[in-house]
């Protein structure tokens, strides 16, 4: 099946590519760019269920190849994406991140292949943002997503832009392994899926989004059906008779609503989603807040940006999402030097219990061609009936080291 | 528009905005408020200012200025590769490698359309920015993360700090536009770097309030082209020399510096930017600029 997809998926903007290359071969532009990444990742806890508190060692290879005919008319790309992981079996995988042709004509813009789209307006929770999966061995913080295979036909004009995106075949979430960190005590059984409909993950997704700047305002308003990208976890028995959790998709339809408002140094900013989910029990979530910025602060340079975000989701404490009542408060320090050094730290409080996710996130630029990446996560007082409760032994610090061609 | 057509304005877009002179704007400041700006300026530096003839200079400051802005109007749409060299104090370098396109748009109250994307360092090879200016509000400026493909509305206020963590500013490279500033003619001499050349010594005061400057002051040639601005910051001192050279005439008409050097007076650092190409006419339509366009730009 998966081979099945990718042959089409990847022969499609190949026979593109030769149309193309026949007809617009004089004028082609070829680019490579990428990176090779070294992590370490540092657990200040032992693993709940063996004790061990070993560090990890984990690489990664990036590259974006580039294929641009008749000044960038037609565009083909392919982005495969491979880590290796020392512990986690699970977290050692290939992906293709994009394999697409995307050709513009006029006011329309086609995409066709495997492709990353990004919606959304806020920092802390990327709720509208539905298009591809969460690539979750790579984190937990749901910025990594899977390439997913798909046709789009895009219109633009000063009424605003329309995008139909269709969605031919489901990537599931990935799960670290029993081996891994960040991880559920209970093993997340990726081999036995529960879909909804059809048991398989051939379905015709779809999506259409309508996006304007009016203004100060920008402004987007979208909806999907589909697979939900967020699975359920449903216990169950393995076929050892060990107990795991079984991912679920179910077919949802999704409204989403995006505003930003961008005054001076002040952004306004405000994500919503409703859908009925699981059993057709409709709910709504959204995340708003304020990101002002003190731009060459106390003198220097620098910039030094601060946001606050509210965080709802109305099935509340008890419900699947761990922000159902937070706040975020985030401090944003960037350098403006020439090795663009950036620093966030932040903080999501839970509003309804102790429950606090205090994060850093620092990087800045060696030499022209290194990166250096600090990034580290802390739970703290999660109580049981939280998501993150699973997570809460799963501190750690990971230093990362990028080369980029 | 003086010092900014023939340098800056040939520069970034997306940074660099020009803007075709309206009717409304073309008359500039009005020749009273122009000598009050210079006056409060003068006062606040302690500069000497002949006062009898302010008016003059005002006017003559102004017409000249015009004159730059009318000279450089009708460009269509450019595109442009840049590469930028940063020096620290210990001469120890930096390179950043960007492309510019632009979009001139037609109309009194409509801003151009640039688009900067840059190559170099490869850490962020493919990020670009997206910017709409606007003739006497805050431009409309959006950034492209191609790492996880989001744009992002930016804020546009950011006009004094460095671009790249250059020597030039944000708005050395937008806000050129003739309205946007107040001027007063000091006098003429020989061009700094021609001295064949006779240039006229203007001083420009900015009128947007978040402006890092109290004033510039720019030579430039009957050709507009400028050879030289100071940069003074708001404490009066001379923060900058920006230099330009090489200059090439393009469609027999529109003069742009292939070399410019910022050098801060103050640190001690400097960046080289240098032209590899320059075109005009490449065919750039407005469906070249918007958030589609942003994300497909390579």
């Amino acid at each position: 099946m998966v081979m099945k997809w990718l042959r089409t998926l990847l022969v499609g903007p190949a026979l593109l590519a030769g149309w193309v290359v026949s007809t617009a071969a004089a004028e082609m532009e070829t680019q490579l760019e990428g990176n090779i990444e070294l992590e370490t990742r540092i657990f200040t806890n032992a693993m709940n269920n063996d004790g061990r508190d070993d560090p990890n060692l984990s690489g990664s290879i990036d590259p974006i190849f580039t294929m641009l005919f008749n000044r960038g008319q037609h565009t083909v790309t392919l982005n495969p994406y491979f880590r290796w992981d020392l512990n986690d079996d699970k977290r050692t995988h290939f992906d293709i991140r994009q394999a697409s042709w995307i050709g513009a004509f006029g006011n329309w813009e086609f995409r066709f292949g495997i492709d990353k789209v990004f919606w959304g307006v806020t920092e802390s929770a990327h709720l509208v943002d539905i298009i591809n999966q969460d690539d979750g061995v790579e984190d937990i913080d749901g910025e990594d997503k899977l390439g997913q295979p798909l046709v789009s036909a895009s219109y633009w004009s000063n009424y605003g832009t329309v995008t139909l995106v269709l969605m031919p075949y489901f990537r599931e979430r990935t799960f670290a392994g029993v081996d891994g960190r960040p991880t559920s005590p209970l093993r997340v059984d990726t081999s036995r899926p529960i879909f909804s409909k059809g048991n398989n993950n051939w379905n015709p997704d779809w999506a259409i989004r309508y996006q304007h700047a009016f203004g100060m305002f920008d402004v987007a308003a979208s909806y999907f059906k589909g697979f939900s990208r967020t699975p359920g976890l449903v216990p169950d028995l393995d076929t050892q008779g060990a107990p795991v959790l079984r991912p679920s998709y179910s077919i949802i339809n999704q409204v989403g609503v995006e505003i930003q408002a961008t005054i001076g140094a002040w952004l306004f900013k405000f994500e919503g989603i409703t859908n009925d989910g699981r059993h057709k029990d409709r709910h709504y979530a959204f995340a708003s807040g304020v990101e002002y910025t003190f731009y060459q602060a106390f003198g220097t340079a620098a910039d030094i940006g601060v946001i606050a975000e509210y965080l709802h989701d109305s099935r509340g404490p008890n419900g699947p999402s761990a922000s159902e009542d937070d706040l975020f408060i985030g401090l944003r320090w960037e350098g403006n030097d020439t090795s663009t050094t950036r620093i966030l730290v932040g903080a999501i409080f839970d509003m309804d219990s102790s429950s606090k996710v205090l994060f850093v996130e620092a990087s800045r630029r060696i030499g022209e061609r290194w990166r250096i990446t600090l990034d580290g996560r802390f739970f703290v007082g999660v109580p049981p009936n939280d998501p993150l409760f699973f997570f809460r032994r799963d501190d750690f610090l990971q230093l990362r080291l990028a080369r980029f061609f | 528009m003086m010092f900014s057509n023939k340098i800056m304005t040939s520069a970034l877009a997306g940074l660099l905005v020009t803007t075709a002179p309206g009717l409304a704007l073309a008359a500039g400041v009005p020749t009273e408020e122009g000598v009050l700006i210079a006056t409060k300026v003068a006062e606040r530096c302690k500069d000497t200012l002949d006062t009898a003839a302010l008016a003059a200079a005002v006017e003559k400051g102004t017409a000249i200025a015009l004159a730059a802005e009318e000279y450089d109007s009708g460009f269509g749409d450019t595109e442009s590769e840049m590469h930028m060299t940063l020096y620290n104090r210990h001469g120890e370098s930096a390179t950043r490698d960007l492309r510019q396109r632009a979009l001139e748009m037609e109309g009194l109250d409509v801003g151009d359309k640039s688009m900067v994307i840059f190559d170099r360092p490869r850490d962020v090879a493919g990020t670009a920015m997206l910017t709409f200016s606007k003739v006497l509000e805050a431009d409309d400026q959006w950034m492209y993360m191609p790492a996880i493909k989001r744009v992002k509305r930016i804020s546009s206020k950011n006009k004094s700090g460095p671009f790249m963590g250059s020597e030039f500013a944000f708005e050395d490279f937008s806000g050129q536009e003739f309205g946007k500033y107040a001027y007063r003619f000091l006098r003429e001499e020989a061009c700094p770097g021609a001295e064949d050349l006779m240039c006229a010594v203007v001083e420009r005061y900015p009128l947007y309030e978040n402006s890092g400057y109290v004033k510039q002051i720019g030579w430039s040639d009957d050709m507009h082209r400028n050879y030289r601005t100071e940069f003074y910051n708001r404490r009066c001192d001379l923060l900058k020399i920006l230099t330009a050279s090489d200059f090439r005439q393009y469609l027999d008409h529109y003069w742009r510096a292939h070399k410019l050097r910022m050098e801060n007076q103050l640190t001690g650092k400097a960046t080289d930017l240098t032209w590899d190409t320059f075109k005009f006419g490449v065919g750039l339509s407005e469906s070249d600029f918007n958030q589609n366009s942003l994300k497909r730009a390579r």
